[in-house]
């Protein structure tokens, strides 16, 4: 029993392990999909090396002390210094770790949201479905930014909750497609088989449902960090993001209210700002690739 | 594709065409003298018993009368209305003379029953911006153009009295209920302008008033429009669709002061602006909860040592301003408290800590934060959502951090902020003053009757401090007329203030403002050479404006973009033209 | 179209409404935010001016009381007295809407026609020069923050050259005859109005160009080509009238957008529309006007996407099955 366990196990492992690695080979060959994820390494070893390329105390307001406020970049500094002398580089590495938090557990908390709604109302039926449809209405229709600044505003705008509250505005989508995917699997054969052998809910969905939707799953959240990594830059802009804490955001709003624009302090502006283009850019074409590869329909776009 | 395109290169043509004209609407020539102000403040209110922003008072110092008026070059006394007064032997009683044929801009008479009424409501309904002046004051008309004021103290501020006067004959339509909500739109009058049109959010237009008694202004109009970001406003100016800024960034000011933008001069006024952090000492006459720490003077004090100042006013205000450590009690310097530096709070973290120590705050668990009998030393900080704000809190919360203190920072709006002020509930949080001439108001504010004591009334006791030492001598400087002694007092006073630390003040920063040089000249600022332009005392600036007869700085290439975006457009037809003939054979 | 799918629709659009009143009342009751606090320290109030306003304020009794008192000004479109300024917020509204409708109106259909160009030509000859550089293009812009537009257009553009203005909606003073003024008020359009539409290029034509490449993989547009039917007639009377089918729906959605859509452009240009009015009114913690543009943004997405049904339905038989 123990023995053949182990080897379903294997199996198991074994075809997703195959199942990534041919996710892999035909990333290699949609090229858009191929820089997307070329990209997106660069940025995410960015954020890893932070610590090796700027030390953290570089980020206090007063580590600007002995330097000259708005320099252009120099040896010393790669990219230039901010409006109260600060190593603008140090920020914008540090700043990648919390763009990238606050895109990446937005949408994982979306993603669960969404998820567990998507599946409940495509499995479930009757009120409990109608329910969860009409919630999951509201949060299509209600507008996004001005919901999602109001509950910053009141949680607090500390990064984490910045984060929670842009998953949680962001999940109707998902929620949405899953639904619809679980749906027509629910009308495949081997589902209706499993149900007849009396299998309960939640070993068909885990079993059964879960695998089917999971490519979706994915496909969809790489391309709700994009949207959440924008919504933070947004905030941040509009001042309503956390002030203490340097995201990319947060430095284009720094650049913006001191001016830098406008007396061309490129190195301010510019490096946040062709950041954040950068990474959605990757997050998107990463999430567009996916959906190509996990839905043989859309090949070809 | 035909008709798409087709329809395409219609819209195409439409935005073009309407992008080329729209463009020569710049030309069209205005002959009036429109000064326009950008500003990023919006008016919190015009109705002059609940505004209380700077640009707020700057329409009110422009629509409405004083008895007696601030000179510009050094704030002496002038006449206004009143174009003489005489006191009585003992000083408590005032007799003020009204001048002949004042009228409000809607043509009724100002007469002496205007000010008694004016006087005898704001009283009786404790008007925020009228209290200070007129705690003790009772007034009465002798006949319709004279006024006797009684003050029931010595008062070293009379014969001055600063008050707005209001047209009685529209207030008194307007009930004591409503007057909160009053949006003040009557537009009535008895400035050097008024007010003819306003749009929330957009902008609020001042014309000359034609009844106004004193030198008539050369400018026609006087515009302030509201701008939502600061760069939106310099970029505004730097491209003529203003005439003057304030608020201008430092770094954009500098840029301006190098000379380094064309046409345009800056002019960095100082009138004893300050900003603080604010420290609730928890007096004991008073209400709140703020932290049980911050009611030992010595970690006040280990706050204040705890701040680099110097570092402060170098980054943040890029050197425009110097470093502050008590009360700036007056516009006027010679007010200022004078202090050895080795007396005073310098940057000493060390001497913070030392303090922290003796007041008995130490790190008992080892988790980087002071504590004492359980309680951590942790303060709830707030800054305010206003742009720019909080430029200093990620400073001073660093400082804070090293000596032990933690910070909660917390970003609330102006409104809320008052009110969690007016309850005592907060530790610590940044704001800052613009004191009026005499340091009687701002002095005023930290005495115990200003403790806020109920949530609806509040207080401008915003240090929750009290001291009765400051009270008294407060009440004393309060009727000493006797100039050089009262200096004395108020020295004395801000001495206390700065022990006693119910405050970190931080530093005097200058109103950096910014105008268009080739169009105007003659920018009167108050007081003579160091004093602002804009947002002074007793607004004096728009009487005097020169124009230089330069006309706006845009429009002048209009022809030429006109013809270049025809050019655009009409080459945006060609190319598709051709392409759609071109596109019917070669698809895939 | 069947009446009962209809009344599903309108059905479902009500609903959806009322959970959107509901959810309104609780959000902004979550917010700890003094009611009073413009008055406070500042002006005295009796306390029986004190119970007026918070009577006026229909802040008063239990919450259900209050969500009663709620309801019923919902419905006469009652949104009480805006923190900030002390004025009714319907007034403000009103004042605001226009010039956010011209904008983002304006904005919207200068995308929509551009956009579904781009993207019907792309999509028409896939893998193209064309398709390849739009299709890139399309993903910048798509990946930028609109803002960052803004923030160059208004610092390169408006303050450099002088050609427009930085912001405002008009020249404050000047006597332009009714063409002058449609005039001005067009050439403080330009530059917001330049940034919403960079903004949203590139969604449109990305998803235009998708729709196109779907339409023309069907069967019947296969067959008539390969019967030898022109090409240009293939696309016009075909491939293109199908292909617009999903992008009707994706117009009336965002038409549905107009309010929410604009606040950061309308900050970055002073523009005083609704967008910069709900970023104040965050600012402000001034829950009476949050509260009622929270609710036209939302009636708005809900109209729009109900009259995206009903169009669908129309023009796409197929619906029907479908439902």
């Amino acid at each position: 029993m123990k023995n053949s366990d182990r080897l379903i196990r294997a199996m198991i492992w074994d075809r997703r392990r195959r199942a990534f690695f041919g996710v892999l080979r035909e990333l290699r060959h949609d090229r858009p999909g191929f820089i997307g994820l070329l990209l997106l390494t660069f940025f995410g070893l960015f954020a890893l090396a932070a610590p090796l390329i700027a030390d953290r105390s570089a980020l206090l307001a007063a580590s600007g002390r002995n330097n000259p406020d708005l320099a252009a970049p120099s040896a010393k500094f790669l990219f230039g210094t901010d409006e109260i002398g600060r190593d603008v580089l140090a920020q914008l590495v540090w700043g990648s770790r919390v763009s990238l938090f606050i895109g990446l557990f937005a949408t994982l908390v979306a993603v669960v949201i969404g998820s567990v709604v998507g599946l409940v109302a495509g499995y479930a039926k009757g009120k409990v479905s109608a329910v969860l449809l009409a919630i999951d209405d509201f949060f299509l229709v209600v507008p996004f930014l001005p919901l999602a600044i109001v509950l910053a505003v009141v949680l607090g705008r500390s990064p984490l909750t910045l984060a929670i509250v842009i998953g949680f505005t962001s999940w109707a989508g998902s929620a949405r497609l899953i639904r619809a995917q679980v749906l027509t699997l629910r009308e495949r054969a081997y589902v209706e088989r499993a149900q007849a052998l009396g299998a309960g809910s939640w070993h068909v969905i885990r079993r059964h449902v879960l695998p089917g939707v999971a490519p979706l799953i994915i496909a969809n959240a790489t391309l709700i960090v994009p949207v959440a990594i924008l919504t933070e830059s947004t905030l941040s802009f509009l001042g309503f993001g956390d002030r203490l804490s340097p995201s990319w955001g947060k430095l284009l709003d720094g650049a913006q209210s001191s001016g830098s624009i406008t007396i061309n302090a490129w190195w301010y502006f510019l490096p946040p700002g062709l950041c954040i283009i950068g990474i959605v850019l990757a997050f998107t074409m990463l999430g567009r690739a996916l959906e190509r590869i996990f839905d043989p329909r859309l090949r070809g776009r | 594709m035909n008709k798409l395109s087709r329809g395409f290169i219609f819209v195409g043509a439409v935005f073009l065409g309407l992008l080329a004209t729209g463009l020569s609407t710049n030309a069209s020539a205005d002959e009036k003298l429109v000064f326009s102000v950008g500003v990023t403040q919006e008016i919190d209110s015009l109705n002059v018993t609940v505004g209380y922003l700077v640009i707020d008072f700057e329409i009110w110092n422009m629509t409405l009368p004083f008895l007696t008026n601030r000179a510009a070059d050094d704030f002496s006394l002038e006449p206004s209305m009143a174009e003489s007064w005489t006191g009585s032997a003992d000083g408590l009683t005032w007799t003020y003379k009204l001048r002949e044929g004042l009228r409000w801009s809607d043509g009724e008479p100002i007469t002496a029953d205007d000010v008694v009424y004016t006087i005898t409501r704001a009283v009786a309904d404790g008007w925020i911006n009228h209290r200070a002046d007129l705690a003790n004051i009772t007034a009465t008309a002798v006949d319709s153009r004279t006024v006797q004021v009684v003050s029931a103290v010595s008062d070293p501020k009379l014969p001055y009295l600063g008050v707005y006067i209001l047209p009685k004959h529209v207030y008194e339509k307007i009930s004591t209920e409503d007057m909160p909500n009053y949006p003040a739109d009557d537009n009535v009058s008895g400035g050097p302008f008024q007010i003819i049109e306003r749009k929330e959010g957009e902008f609020v237009r001042l014309a000359r008033n034609p009844n106004w008694h004193g030198k008539k202004p050369k400018v026609d109009e006087v515009v302030f429009r509201f701008y939502q970001t600061a760069e939106a406003q310099f970029n505004a100016l730097r491209a003529g669709d203003l005439d003057a800024i304030d608020d201008v960034p430092v770094k954009l000011f500098a840029s301006v002061e190098a000379g380094e933008v064309q046409d345009l001069i800056g002019i960095a006024g100082n009138q004893g602006s300050f900003s603080e952090l604010a420290i609730n000492s928890g007096c004991e006459k008073g209400i709140g909860n703020g932290h049980i720490a911050l009611k030992d003077r010595r970690v006040r004090q280990a706050i204040n040592w705890a701040i680099d100042r110097q570092l402060l006013v170098d980054k943040i205000l890029n050197g425009f301003g110097k470093p502050a450590v008590s009360l700036i009690s007056s516009a006027n310097p010679a007010f200022d408290l004078k202090i050895d530096a080795d007396d005073s709070y310098s940057f000493d973290p060390e001497k913070a800590k030392s303090l922290l120590d003796e007041a008995g705050w130490k790190d008992s668990n080892n988790d980087d934060v002071r504590d004492k009998d359980g309680v951590e030393l942790k303060l709830r900080y707030y800054d305010r959502s206003t742009a720019g704000a909080s430029a200093t809190t990620p400073f001073i919360t660093g400082w804070l951090k090293d000596i032990g203190i933690a910070t909660d920072v917390k970003t609330l709006d102006e409104d809320s902020l008052i009110a969690e002020q007016s309850k005592s509930e907060f530790d610590l949080f940044t704001w800052g003053w613009s004191p009026y001439v005499d340091p009687d108001n701002m002095l005023s504010y930290f005495t115990t009757a200003q403790v806020p004591t109920d949530p609806d009334v509040g207080g401008y006791n915003d240090g929750n401090w009290c001291n009765d030492e400051f009270d008294a001598l407060y009440l004393q400087q309060n009727s000493e007329l006797d100039p050089t002694k009262r200096a004395a007092l108020i020295q004395q006073m801000l001495r206390i203030f700065h022990d006693e630390a119910p405050y970190a003040v931080l530093y005097k920063y200058d109103n950096l403002q910014a105008f268009r040089s080739d169009r105007w000249t003659n920018f009167t600022r108050q007081p003579a050479n160091v004093g602002p332009v804009l947002f002074t005392q007793s607004s004096p600036a728009y009487l005097d404006l020169e124009p230089l007869g330069g006309s706006g700085g845009a429009g002048n290439n209009t022809i030429f973009i006109f013809i270049a975006a025809l050019i655009v457009a009409g080459g945006a037809l060609v190319i598709l033209a051709n392409r759609r003939k071109k596109g019917s054979d070669d698809r895939l | 179209m069947s009446w009962r799918y209809l009344l599903k629709k309108v059905g479902g659009a009500f609903l959806t409404m009322a959970v959107v009143v509901v959810f309104n009342f609780f959000l902004f009751r979550i917010v700890d935010r003094d009611p009073l606090a413009k008055y406070r320290g500042r002006s005295k109030l009796t306390p029986e001016q004190r119970e007026t306003m918070i009577r006026r304020m229909g802040l008063e009794g239990s919450k259900w009381d209050q969500f009663v008192v709620y309801v019923k000004s919902v419905f006469r479109l009652d949104f009480g007295r805006s923190f900030d300024s002390t004025q009714p917020v319907l007034e403000e509204i009103k004042m605001r809407l226009p010039a956010t409708l011209l904008l983002v109106g304006v904005s919207t259909l200068l995308t929509i026609f551009i956009g579904l160009y781009i993207g019907t030509k792309a999509g028409w000859r896939r893998g193209s020069r064309f398709d390849k550089a739009s299709t890139s293009a399309s993903m910048v812009l798509y990946s930028t923050p609109e803002f960052f537009f803004g923030m160059l257009l208004l610092a390169f553009v408006a303050g450099r050259t002088g050609w427009f203005p930085t912001g405002g909606l008009r020249t404050v003073g000047a006597d332009h005859d009714f063409v002058g003024n449609i005039l001005d008020r067009f050439h403080h359009l330009v530059l917001p109005m330049l940034t919403l539409t960079l903004g949203y290029l590139g969604s449109y034509a990305l998803i235009m160009r998708t729709s196109m490449i779907e339409t023309l993989g069907e069967d019947y547009l296969v067959t008539a080509r390969a019967k030898g039917l022109k090409d240009s007639e293939v696309m016009s009377r075909h491939a293109v009238p199908n292909a617009l089918l999903p992008s009707v729906s994706l117009i009336a959605i965002s038409c549905g957008y107009i309010i929410g859509g604009a606040i950061t452009t309308e900050t970055v240009f002073s523009y005083p529309g609704l967008g910069l009015a709900t970023a104040n009114a965050i600012q402000n913690n001034d829950l009476p006007m949050l509260q009622a543009l929270f609710m036209l943004a939302s009636a708005a997405v809900i109209l729009f996407n109900l009259i995206a049904d009903i169009i669908y339905a129309f023009l796409d038989p197929r619906v029907k099955r479908v439902e």
